[in-house]
């Protein structure tokens, strides 16, 4: 009863609010803009009577002659009695009184409150009340329901599910069958499949304890990690180059990336996993390797795109600062607080103050990327020096490569200088000045990466707090030529947990601690855990949380979830455990008519959804049953040059020799992977909660005819040629290997067949033919639907 | 059934949803995403060809001559950052062309006999002098955040005629200047990537697209393996009467199949005639690669695919302009010229549109004494073909080819002017990305209606 009167009233306050900020935009400011401000702005330069009509805070203020609008009490404010030209010393404009019905509105602003939306805040006393949206709302843990069908639900898990089939009307599809199962849970565990032995096995034994003993053992595995950190990585918008125009190299940054997949390995309860991105310099550490992935941590604010070319300091740094917030609130929260940039956020309650407010945060921070001075990149900065025990990622040079490398330097110096004193302009403008840059800020750029023994240097991408806070004013429409108010650094009011206020440093920790104790960080990290293994999120909108987003589509189950999340200390682990032992995600895949037809999208988990193979997987997938796959980690890059300097990568994307597992691959911006970018891997200068999963002919092709393709199919090949048996024997021994399963007779007698029919199509050396066949039949096995989409 | 503009209004917020609302309509092949759509309005332009001149052209020296500054030459002005700044006149003359008498000049010579096809747009603007950021806003509308290429904007729009070939071609584009990013589909569902073929600075005639085997005998084996895999894919895990993932898949096999076998004789130009090849230039080694470059797009859009973009790079002229713009038209004007022949031979020219332009013009004073600098303030681009005036000049820049002052046009006027020629009105071709409707031209963007014909 209490909800049903409060939300009306809520509702119904705001929409007053937005129907006086639409008539201050409207009819007030454009009559400020041009009558009032070429003589009245802190913007224009001009503030008569010191009084500043340009912003919100110093209309309220006034100026010599004291405030200059009383809200509510037209009579007593002086901005309208100058207008009415009743005043003998009062008459503005001085050109001449406006007209009529143009006073008359100001009139009625005033008398209305006087709100003024451009600070954020009404001019008018009174409080606002606090918007109660479900996504920033304290999390509940909401009673376990109880289904008709009792039988059916193996957990409380299983018994929210069903309680919204049964209010649905649909009823669930058959368990899936154990194979099915296995591979599924291998695939979204460690994104790779069970081995043939390991299918052999549980298909003897498919019980409750083998099922279990293998959920176990996936999330131990040092690849659940690899998978679920690169997940993080989607969102974290990971790359190892600025991207933007010029795109220069970020050496250091496999650092946080391997940081992110230890951060999974080992669990790191949700809270640390946030404070130590935005605050892990900030945090205290009991030993020197803790202090150090503390600040390997903090790469996050370092890793985004930048635009290294920007000649305008002030552009540069508000850009950044812009692009850590924009990652922060949506990789965190899943909310767009970036909007609120250039005017208040049009859906959710954050103002342009309160934006100004969190980038001061960022704006105290000294962000350390690295990148060097050179042609076009005008930003370099500095990088964090972890201990001498951090791993060093790249090789020794010896006395002699460093001997020549600075020869190398000083020889394109002098050659500079030379060209410099004979033409100045030269140097900058010509081809050869060009060239002789580049080469020597390239080589400076390599050289700047060791000691003077050749030791690589430990160095890492990261934050920092400034030396001096900073806090930044209000940028009208975002233009950093048009700064105003300047406003304290802070937290936003109205966008739930329990912000506080910022007192000393950068305010990074109060950012930390507001965010992993806010209940969306929650919510967020659950709806992806479950998007990333039923296939669509319990809130439809993976990026958006707010206003505009979507509800969810059982927030009972989401908060349940969310709850116990929290209780569980943020464990993704035992989350993960939760989904992967409850009876809904061992669904089979098959479509009922009756279910489809009353929830053709699924929206009630009566199927498991079946899903492409993400980028990664599809790669990882591949190498791995060919027996190609180098499982260890790597310690390092693979960027072509991975040094400070213009990146150097393959133009769209092209190929790479490499066997590591595909998080490990060079993340160029604006270069990914061929294999990657063809398949829907993240594009790295955008935030990516959730995937495309397109299907098209270019992949076909890419299936078809790529040699990564063909050199598996051959591995294969080689592999089951080796082995002495019978062909059908073969031929089960593949779809063990490739599709975690035994061969269907049907199958065997395509597959036979085709081998056949190759050979004697072929002719010649039959040993060469045979293999031939059997690569082209394994090949056709990796493109089958079997091999490319969950089961 | 949900037509195309309900569709592009609700803006489907993946493929999978696309494909989805498509596919239980019953009517459109669910698998091709690409099938051709209807527009927002009747068409003026079916497919495009943009000729993308890398480096930013002299306006003045091209098309948008000043008589008032080759009288001021060699004298000194101070405008904004040019302090001291000696006015350069242009060494070449422009003289009046066609039936309209369009000034276009000299050094364009086979591209001036077809003056009365072309529309000058003179008042061009754009954000910045700087290559990187003005060649990415050429290509995406904005150079601040990441955003799909005008290709990729308008296949999504339109989709394509012929689902054997890609819908969108950049032909040699460039490796910097923001890369992939200038033909990427960013956010847009990557099926509407651009398709690259060749790379800047290599020769054309080594141009191939990625993963399409060559060869008859590989073909015919190609074939026998495909069916097996499809015969996998029938006897794949039964989800169900109709699994939209794996007819998808299916479908997706025979449109790459029929691609390989299309893409590889479109690309081979070796059975074109002897004259066709010479009024393209290719005959000579200046203009070679990019007579390479535009028969080449000339038999895609007569096959079907939608946008075709093309890049000559090398027009950033600081020093020793007038050489240097010798050469640099030397290479792109007999392949031009060929190119608007060709299509207006074949009647393609009344629903293709030309577009012609570099990121940005340069500037009336001089550099290092003979070469002109970066001029974002004014400079001029051409279309012409499907639904633009011919013969005509619009706008103009002021006496001295400093700023655009008449006919004004932002890059976001020129982006929305082009998809209103092809039937999409700029402000309801948007796809939803993080919580908001997103559109190639942003929050701006006007159609001029004065340089349609």
């Amino acid at each position: 009863m209490f909800l049903v009167f409060l939300v009306p009233f809520f509702v119904s306050s705001q929409l007053d609010e937005a129907k006086a900020a639409r008539q201050f935009e409207t009819k007030i400011r454009p009559v400020l803009v041009s009558k009032c401000l070429s003589c009245h702005s802190s913007v224009s330069g001009k503030m008569k009577g010191n009084l500043d009509l340009a912003t919100a805070e110093g209309l309220k203020r006034g100026g010599d002659r004291g405030p200059s609008v009383v809200p509510g009490k037209p009579e007593e404010s002086q901005l309208l009695q100058a207008l009415r030209y009743s005043h003998d010393d009062l008459k503005m404009p001085p050109a001449g009184p406006l007209a009529a019905d143009i006073v008359r509105e100001f009139e009625v602003w005033i008398r209305q409150g006087a709100i003024d939306p451009r600070s954020g805040s009404p001019a008018s006393p009174g409080k606002k009340p606090t918007p109660v949206f479900w996504s920033i709302s304290p999390i509940v843990s909401p009673k376990i329901p109880a289904p008709a069908d009792s039988a059916w639900p193996q957990s409380d898990l299983d018994r929210f599910v069903r309680a919204t089939q049964e209010a649905a009307g649909v009823n669930p599809v058959a368990d899936a069958r154990p194979e099915q199962l296995f591979r599924r849970l291998h695939l979204d565990l460690t994104g790779l499949p069970p081995s043939r032995e390991e299918v052999v096995a549980f298909l003897k034994d498919p019980s409750e304890k083998a099922y279990r003993s293998a959920v176990n053992r996936l999330l131990a595995s040092p690849h659940f990690g690899e998978t679920w950190g690169r997940h993080w990585l989607d969102v974290a918008r990971f790359a190892e180059s600025t991207g933007k125009q010029v795109n220069f190299s970020y050496p250091h940054a496999w650092r946080y990336r391997n940081w992110v997949v230890d951060a999974f390995n080992s669990d790191i309860p949700m809270a640390d996993f946030i404070s130590r991105q935005l605050a892990g310099d900030l945090l205290p550490a009991t030993s020197e390797t803790a202090k150090d992935a503390n600040r390997v941590a903090t790469g996050f604010l370092a890793v985004g795109a930048k635009a290294l070319n920007e000649r305008n300091a002030t552009q540069f740094a508000m850009d950044m600062a812009d692009e850590q917030l924009d990652a922060t609130t949506q990789a965190f929260l899943g909310l767009t607080v970036a909007c609120a940039r250039c005017h208040d956020h049009k859906y959710d309650p954050v103002s342009q103050a309160e934006y100004t407010a969190m980038a001061g945060i960022f704006r105290s921070t000294d962000t350390c990327y690295g990148t060097i001075r050179l042609v076009q990149a005008q930003h370099p900065s500095r990088l964090i020096s972890l201990s001498s025990k951090a791993p060093a990622g790249r090789d020794t040079r010896s006395a002699e490569e460093l001997k020549t490398l600075t020869a190398r330097r000083d020889r394109l110096n002098s050659e500079l200088e030379a060209l410099r004193s004979s033409d100045p302009m030269a140097a900058f403008v010509s081809m050869q000045g060009v060239r002789l840059r580049i080469q020597q800020g390239m080589v400076q750029g390599q050289l700047e990466l060791y000691d003077a023994n050749g030791e690589p240097k430990r160095l890492a991408m990261g934050a920092k707090d400034r030396f001096f806070a900073t806090d930044v004013p209000v940028y009208e429409r975002g233009e950093v030529d048009h700064p105003g108010a300047t406003v304290p650094r802070g937290l936003p009011k109205q966008l739930g947990g329990t912000p506080k206020a910022v007192k000393k440093g950068s305010g990074r920790l109060e950012l930390a601690q507001w965010i992993a104790t806010h209940p969306l960080a929650a919510r967020v990290a659950v709806n992806r855990v479950w998007l990333h293994l039923m296939g669509h999120g319990l809130v439809p909108s993976t990026d958006n949380f707010g206003l505009a987003g979507t509800p969810p589509r059982d927030q009972l189950l989401l908060d349940w979830l969310a709850s116990g999340f929290v209780a569980s200390g943020g464990s993704t682990k035992q989350l993960i455990r939760k989904i992967v032992l409850s009876r809904t995600y061992r669904l089979g895949n098959e479509t009922h008519p009756a279910a489809f037809e009353k929830d053709p999208d699924n929206t009630t988990w009566w199927k498991h959804e079946r899903r492409r193979l993400d980028a990664e997987t599809l790669r990882d997938s591949l190498l791995a049953v060919s027996g190609r796959l180098d499982h260890e980690p790597l310690l390092g890059t693979l960027l072509a040059q991975a040094n400070e300097g213009y990146a150097v990568g393959p133009q769209g994307g092209g190929e790479v020799s490499s066997t590591k597992r595909s998080i490990y691959l060079p993340v160029l911006r604006d270069g990914i992977p061929e294999a990657l970018a063809l398949f829907d891997g993240a594009d790295p200068s955008l935030i990516v909660p959730e995937r495309h999963a397109t299907t098209t002919p270019a992949q076909g092709l890419f299936l078809l005819n790529n040699p990564e393709m063909i050199r598996s199919a051959e591995a294969l090949a080689r592999m089951i040629l080796d082995k002495q048996e019978p062909d059908n024997e073969r031929m089960d021994r593949l779809a063990h290997i490739i599709w975690s399963r035994p061969a269907r007779p049907a199958e065997i007698e395509t597959g036979l067949a085709f081998v056949e029919a190759f050979v004697r199509k072929r002719g010649g050396l039959p040993a060469r033919a045979r293999f031939e066949a059997w690569s082209a039949l394994a090949h056709a096995q990796l493109a089958s639907a079997d091999f490319l989409l969950t089961p | 059934m949900m037509d195309r503009r309900t569709l592009l209004s609700v803006a489907p917020s993946s493929f999978a949803c696309l494909a989805h609302t498509v596919m239980t309509s019953g009517s459109v092949n669910a698998s091709n995403p690409l099938s051709p759509r209807m527009p927002h309005h009747p068409p003026r332009a079916r497919r495009v060809v943009f000729l993308c001149m890398d480096g930013g052209p002299s306006h003045i020296d091209l098309f948008d001559p000043k008589p008032a500054l080759t009288k001021a030459n060699g004298q000194t002005i101070n405008k904004g950052r040019l302090v001291g700044a000696k006015l350069l006149g242009s060494p070449f003359k422009a003289p009046k062309r066609g039936h309209s008498g369009l000034e276009i000049g000299e050094t364009l010579p086979e591209l001036a006999r077809h003056a009365d096809k072309l529309c000058l747009m003179r008042g061009m603007h754009t954000d910045q002098p700087n290559h990187p950021q003005a060649f990415l806003q050429m290509h995406t509308g904005l150079f601040q955040f990441p955003r799909p290429s005008i290709g990729s904007w308008v296949l999504y729009g339109l989709g394509t005629d012929n689902a054997n070939l890609p819908g969108f071609v950049s032909i040699a584009p460039p490796a910097n200047n923001g890369g992939t990013a200038n033909y990427g589909s960013c956010f847009l569902p990557a099926i509407y990537q651009g398709t690259r073929l060749g790379q800047a600075g290599r020769p054309m005639a080594n141009a191939r697209m990625a993963n399409i085997a060559g060869g008859e005998r590989r073909a015919d084996r190609q074939r026998t393996q495909l069916d097996v895999i499809q015969e996998f894919n029938r006897q794949a895990t039964p989800s169900g009467p109709t699994d939209p993932l794996i007819s998808g898949l299916m479908d997706s096999y025979e449109l790459a199949y029929r691609m390989q076998g299309e893409m590889p004789p479109l690309l081979d130009i070796s059975a074109e005639s002897a004259s066709t090849k010479s009024s393209y230039g290719l005959d000579d080694a200046s203009s070679r690669n990019f007579g390479h470059q535009c028969l080449l797009a000339r038999r895609l859009l007569e096959a079907g695919v939608r946008f075709v973009e093309i890049c000559q790079p090398g027009w950033d002229h600081h020093r020793g302009i007038q050489e240097a713009l010798t050469n640099s038209c030397r290479a792109i004007d007999k392949p031009m010229s060929g190119l608007l022949g060709d299509l207006a031979a074949r009647g393609l020219l009344e629903d293709t549109l030309v577009i012609w332009s570099g990121e940005f013009g340069r500037t009336p004073t001089s550099q290092g004494g003979d070469g002109r600098d970066h001029n974002s303030k004014g400079y001029t681009m051409w279309m012409a073909g499907g639904g633009v005036k011919g013969g005509h000049v619009h706008g103009g820049t002021d006496e001295l080819g400093f700023e655009a002052v008449s006919g004004r046009m932002h890059v976001h006027d020129w982006h929305a002017t082009m998809l209103y020629l092809l039937g999409l009105d700029h402000e309801r071709l948007t796809y939803r990305h993080a919580g908001r409707e997103m559109r190639l031209t942003d929050i701006k963007g006007q159609v001029e209606h004065g340089i349609v014909a």
